[in-house]
């Protein structure tokens, strides 16, 4: 079976780049917040 | 067209099969009976499922507040019950019967006993409906001891299990005797592989929830005792996992619908394989979201589960999140779309049902569902979180606007293919995953703003209005009520999306019986 590159996709390489900008938005966000909270009340 | 006999290696039994002119399969008639009957069944848990999900969610709509709580809880159960094991778990059901007999032109191990899987399953799943609705059962989807469910609700739940172990076991045995038989050559299919990856999973996510079930049965009859931080722990064992279960066979229906739609192939089978297998050892780890804050497990057990073990499981979401979109885009750029770093998207074919379905439901799940799962799948972060609604926003986009989304997609083609009718209202078709889709987005993200915002989940009284009434004051963020509001809209268009479902799969049952003409189900 010819195996394709990644490369091949490259508007889904854009789109994976946000997934991954998004997730740690995410993450990051949550962290923050929960830096906020703490001591918890 | 006529069916054509052939004969089995074992025992001198014959299958009768039929070819689909369209897609060249050989059909196994035996097993084509047990997919219909599978998949009506499932239509019919997910309008039950449905139809408490439209109650639930305009009771939790604070301006109408519809329910008394009595029947919140109760209906809280069965939406839970309906569609996280009843819908699925019966469409997956079809699902392995399609993989291991449609796609590996294969017969059928052991017909007598599929039926007696499906009675037991359909069995169980009336008895805990039937439990549930006569206000014996409110102990919702967990059922955490000490609540105290009928025993009939949890020996419904134990004989549903045991149906779905002996579908798992005849899918593998089918399997072995496609490969002695010779079906096919080489490795099975990747869808097949998919569901294979889902079936390993469900048989020790079914093993789990028998350690669960099984002594709270006794304890509820009056044998023995129960622990309940035994029960969570062995009860998340099966109720999470069981939403990897959908998770790995949603993954190979995305598959089956990049390749059925756009004529895509996998960018790098054997990753996407890997992926899969990272699944396996893993993603059952995922259980630990629901005891992260249990006093019962030491830190270890949560320190390994929610940093190595995680990570490698969604290294393996990651993996399928780029190839399937991957895929997409290099068949279409084939076609001939190749317009900047979007014109295949642009250009794809977003009228057909089983497209559309496929990239909300990778765009619900891969932006919305992965992403607040692994957020609460953090020891830490999970504090904020636990029992908020922003756990029900995470599973809305994953196991709902994922799974069931491209579960209706694939139904599109299988009621063609399999069913051997049109498609009942055709324009209607094209809305469906739209609507559904959209409403189940805006439920999801407005549940986890909520939720965010500090609203409770699993709780009659989100806004803590009849709190007032015993003297304790709730000030809750101005823009709480306003996201419980947005869900309630959500839930009327997804509510709307799965009515148009029902009926379109109910009105193609009454279509005159022909032969699929084409693979695309609007031409079929």
């Amino acid at each position: 079976m010819k195996k394709h590159s990644g490369f091949e996709a490259p508007g889904t390489l854009v789109l994976s780049f946000l997934l991954l900008v998004w997730i740690g938005f995410l993450w990051f966000g949550s962290w923050v917040t929960l830096a906020q909270a703490w001591p918890m009340k | 067209m006529a069916a054509i006999a052939t004969p089995g290696s074992f025992s001198g039994t014959r299958s009768n099969f039929r070819v689909c002119p369209v897609t060249t399969f050989k059909v196994d008639l035996a097993a084509e009976r047990l997919i219909i009957w599978n998949a009506v069944t499932a239509i019919v848990a997910l309008t039950l499922g449905g139809t408490y999900a439209l109650l639930i969610a305009l009771t939790r709509w604070p301006d109408i507040h519809l329910l008394d709580p009595g029947w919140f809880y109760r209906l809280l159960t069965g939406h839970g019950m309906n569609m996280l094991v009843f819908w699925m778990v019966f469409f997956e059901a079809a699902g392995l019967y399609f993989g291991a007999c449609v796609l590996l032109n294969a017969r059928l191990v052991g017909v007598k006993l599929a039926w007696v899987a499906y009675l037991l399953m359909l069995v169980g799943a009336v008895m805990v409906n039937v439990i549930i609705l006569m206000g014996r059962a409110d102990v919702m989807f967990s059922a955490y001891p000490p609540l105290e469910a009928d025993p009939l609700f949890y020996l419904g739940y134990i004989l549903f299990a045991v149906g779905a172990i002996l579908v798992c076991c005849i899918f593998l045995a089918t399997l072995v005797m496609a490969r002695v038989e010779r079906r096919y050559e080489g490795s099975v299919p990747l869808a097949v592989f998919g569901l294979l990856t889902a079936a390993i999973i469900a048989l020790f996510t079914l093993a789990s929830g028998a350690v669960a079930l099984i002594p709270t049965l006794l304890w509820r009859l009056g044998i023995g005792t129960i622990d309940p931080g035994a029960y969570r722990v062995t009860f998340w064992g099966f109720g999470h996992s069981a939403q990897q279960v959908n998770l790995s066979a949603m993954i190979a229906i995305w598959y089956s619908l990049a390749t059925l739609t756009v004529g895509s192939k996998p960018v790098n089978e054997k990753l996407s394989r890997f992926a899969f297998f990272l699944y396996i050892l893993f993603i059952n780890l995922g259980s630990m979201h629901h005891l992260l804050v249990d006093p019962g497990l030491g830190t270890m057990a949560k320190f390994f589960n929610t940093s190595y073990a995680m990570y490698l499981a969604v290294l393996g979401s990651l993996i399928h999140a780029f190839s399937i979109p991957a895929a997409v885009e290099v068949a279409l750029r084939a076609k001939g779309y190749n317009k900047g770093l979007f014109g295949w998207l642009l250009n794809a074919p977003w009228k057909e049902p089983g497209f559309s379905s496929l990239m909300l439901s990778l765009f619900i799940f891969g932006f919305l569902g992965g992403p607040t799962g692994v957020v609460l799948g953090a020891g830490q972060l999970n504090l904020l979180a636990h029992n908020t609604w922003r756990i029900t926003g995470h599973f809305h986009a994953t196991v709902v606007g994922g799974t069931t989304l491209a579960f209706m997609g694939f139904t599109y083609y299988v009621i063609p293919l399999i069913f051997r009718r049109p498609l009942f209202a055709k324009p209607l078709v094209r809305w469906q995953p739209w609507v559904y889709g959209i409403g189940m987005a805006l439920v999801s993200i407005s549940m986890t703003w909520a939720g965010y915002l500090g609203t409770p989940r699993r709780h009659w009284d989100v806004t803590f209005a009849d709190a007032a009434k015993v003297g304790i004051a709730v000030q809750l963020p101005s823009l709480t009520n306003l996201s419980l509001t947005v869900t309630g809209i959500g839930a009327l268009l997804a509510v709307t999306g799965g009515i148009l479902y029902v009926v379109i799969c109910v009105g193609s049952l009454f279509m005159p019986k022909r032969e699929a003409r084409a693979l695309d189900p609007m031409e079929a």
